[in-house]
């Protein structure tokens, strides 16, 4: 089997998301990268103010990628200028190589979710999501890269599978993917499918990272909540998407942050089931 | 008139007293500005590591006792009803202060900070010089003996006054006193409001002292309450740090309970720390934080990003 080699050599093996809650601690990790939430950067006057924390760690050399969430790619209605801007500004402040965002509407009519929504897997939402790629790709200074969600729902119409719907997304719009293994196992696992063989299906030649995560089975479903362990089952996914692909690997983690050293733990787990290097050694002797 | 000759009119207006108290007051001010300079300790500030309990004696008195309570609070060495687990043991933060305060904690379940604080003093008297020797503060001495050259200030003042008395009550029959009488009063009043106070306040920290604390500070910013620090995560001697150099909120945030019944001051709304919306929730509506379980990110769903 050949293995897809890295699209953003920039890069390092396993990173992990910043966040401020853990800012101490990430300072004494060696992450190969690091992503920060787009809309938690401070703005003033129209320009990133990041924390001075994440600042050093991008002058350090950590490439850090800023994460949108509030973009709505998916949305019917034009990706708002401003929002496009603030990934620009990001972008250029902390000196990243590339921005991401997913592939999701928040709003619609004016209304607001608060949530990731799912598109439903069609020709149309192609159509709207490829328009609003290409013109967001257009105006920012780095390359683009979106990143497949958790749903609970599947829309009826939907008549593309996530494999196809994702392939002909890359090939159109020569977008980046950020592949959610957390996301695809969750999807996976709350529809009765197999892992393993979703993953599979995915097309790994244009990832650009991957977001590794935990989360917990409640009444009905499996919940991605990024508060939890990750499970074994999700470091199976990276290691078989390692085998396929030269992906970095990073986790993220948004709440209920565990004592240092199990979250070193799991940086480390990570690593090894991706088969590089731990990023955690500086950090269990400063937090020991 | 020219103001030359307005200012001659005044100085002769002036009687030789006046002018003797007037040198008086300054030579007064000089000498306890020379006084505080050559009392100050001029111990070398020591570099070496310092504990959170030292670094919150540098922020306030009663400080060391809440970074000791909430280092002890943090590691379970002290449970939510007050009582001492005498199975856990110490950890790096804990130092002679913060056992002292434990013994304290053991012999009374129902402590308070104001409680502790009084029963302390011996100990933080001691904890004081220790500092002291460091040359990161001044010790109660050090600072009575700098504030004994402000002294000769008052038989000055009181001089002034009586001879301000004297002046007022011949006024009537010499007008020339009224001049010397007016100058007089408004330096006294200059001199007891605002030069006095300032030669009678020694501050309690050395400029070593203020500069290590502003070090600590700015090199541990992120244990801030306003940084949603995750204490859990850094563990007890980030907690005890953090009250140390920013206040009471992390032991209001690792137990509300148990700081409202130690009668610590502030109260549990800030620095309060859980999920968060740190991820990716989804536009700007809301969601309640992807730790939150149903409401958080992607409704009852997690995450989702």
């Amino acid at each position: 089997m050949t293995t897809a080699t890295r699209t953003v050599p920039a890069l390092g093996d396993v990173g992990l998301g910043w966040r401020r809650e853990i800012a101490g601690l990430i300072a004494d990790l060696t992450p190969g990268f690091c992503e920060v939430i787009a809309e938690a950067v401070p703005m003033r006057r129209r320009r990133a103010r990041p924390d001075p924390m994440l600042t050093a760690l991008a002058d350090a050399g950590v490439p850090v990628i800023p994460h949108g969430v509030a973009l709505s790619l998916g949305g019917a209605e034009p990706v708002q200028p401003a929002r496009v801007r603030r990934l620009t500004t990001c972008a250029e402040a902390l000196g990243s190589p590339l921005v991401s965002e997913h592939i999701a509407f928040v709003r619609a009519g004016g209304i607001e979710a608060g949530h990731l929504l799912p598109v439903p897997r069609t020709r149309e939402a192609l159509e709207v999501l490829a328009r609003n790629i290409t013109r967001t790709a257009a105006e920012l200074p780095v390359p683009l890269a979106v990143e497949n969600i958790a749903s609970f729902v599947e829309w009826p119409e939907s008549d593309l599978s996530e494999s196809e719907f994702l392939t002909e997304l890359a090939e159109r719009t020569d977008v980046l993917l950020v592949l959610d293994v957390a996301n695809v196992y969750a999807n996976a696992r709350n529809r009765g499918l197999d892992p393993q063989q979703e993953l599979a299906r995915l097309p790994v030649e244009r990832v650009a990272y991957s977001h590794v995560a935990g989360g917990r089975q409640g009444e009905d479903f499996y919940h991605d909540t990024h508060t939890d362990r990750t499970p074994p089952e999700v470091l199976d996914l990276v290691t078989a998407l390692r085998e396929r692909a030269d992906a970095p690997f990073m986790l993220e983690r948004d709440g209920r942050y565990p004592p240092a050293a199990e979250l070193f733990d799991e940086l480390d787990a990570i690593a090894a089931a991706a088969g590089a290097e731990p990023i955690t050694s500086r950090a269990r002797k400063v937090w020991a | 008139m020219s103001i030359h000759e307005v200012l001659d009119f005044y100085a002769s207006a002036m009687t030789a007293e006046a002018k003797w108290y007037l040198a008086a007051l300054a030579a007064a001010a000089v000498f306890a500005v020379l006084w505080r300079a050559a009392t100050a300790p001029q111990r070398p500030a020591s570099q070496e590591p310092i504990s959170p309990t030292e670094l919150a004696l540098l922020r306030s008195e009663v400080a060391p006792v809440v970074a000791a309570l909430a280092g002890l609070r943090a590691s379970g060495r002290i449970t939510g009803n007050g009582r001492v687990d005498h199975a856990v043991p110490p950890g790096p933060e804990n130092d002679r202060f913060t056992e002292q305060t434990l013994a304290r904690v053991a012999a009374d379940p129902g402590h308070t900070v104001p409680g502790l604080f009084t029963d302390s003093q011996a100990d933080l008297a001691a904890l004081e010089e220790r500092l002291a020797e460091r040359g990161l503060l001044r010790s109660q001495s050090e600072r009575t003996r700098m504030r004994w050259g402000a002294a000769p200030s008052f038989p000055v003042l009181a001089i002034g006054i009586g001879y301000c008395v004297y002046l007022a009550t011949h006024a009537e029959d010499q007008p020339n006193y009224v001049v010397p009488l007016v100058a007089l009063i408004l330096a006294t009043v200059f001199y007891s409001a605002f030069v006095l106070p300032r030669l009678l306040t020694v501050g309690r920290l050395t400029r070593a002292g203020r500069q290590r604390l502003a070090a600590e500070q700015g090199r541990l910013a992120y244990l801030n309450p306003a940084e949603r620090p995750a204490y859990e995560t850094y563990g007890p001697a980030a907690v005890a740090l953090s009250v140390a150099l920013f206040g009471t909120a992390a032991l209001w945030a690792v137990d509300a309970d148990y700081s409202s019944s130690v009668q610590l001051a502030g109260d549990s709304s800030g620095g309060t720390d859980g999920g968060g919306c740190g991820a990716s929730c989804g536009g700007d509506g809301g969601g309640g934080g992807c730790g939150s379980g149903c409401g958080g990110c992607g409704g009852c769903g997690g995450c989702g990003g």
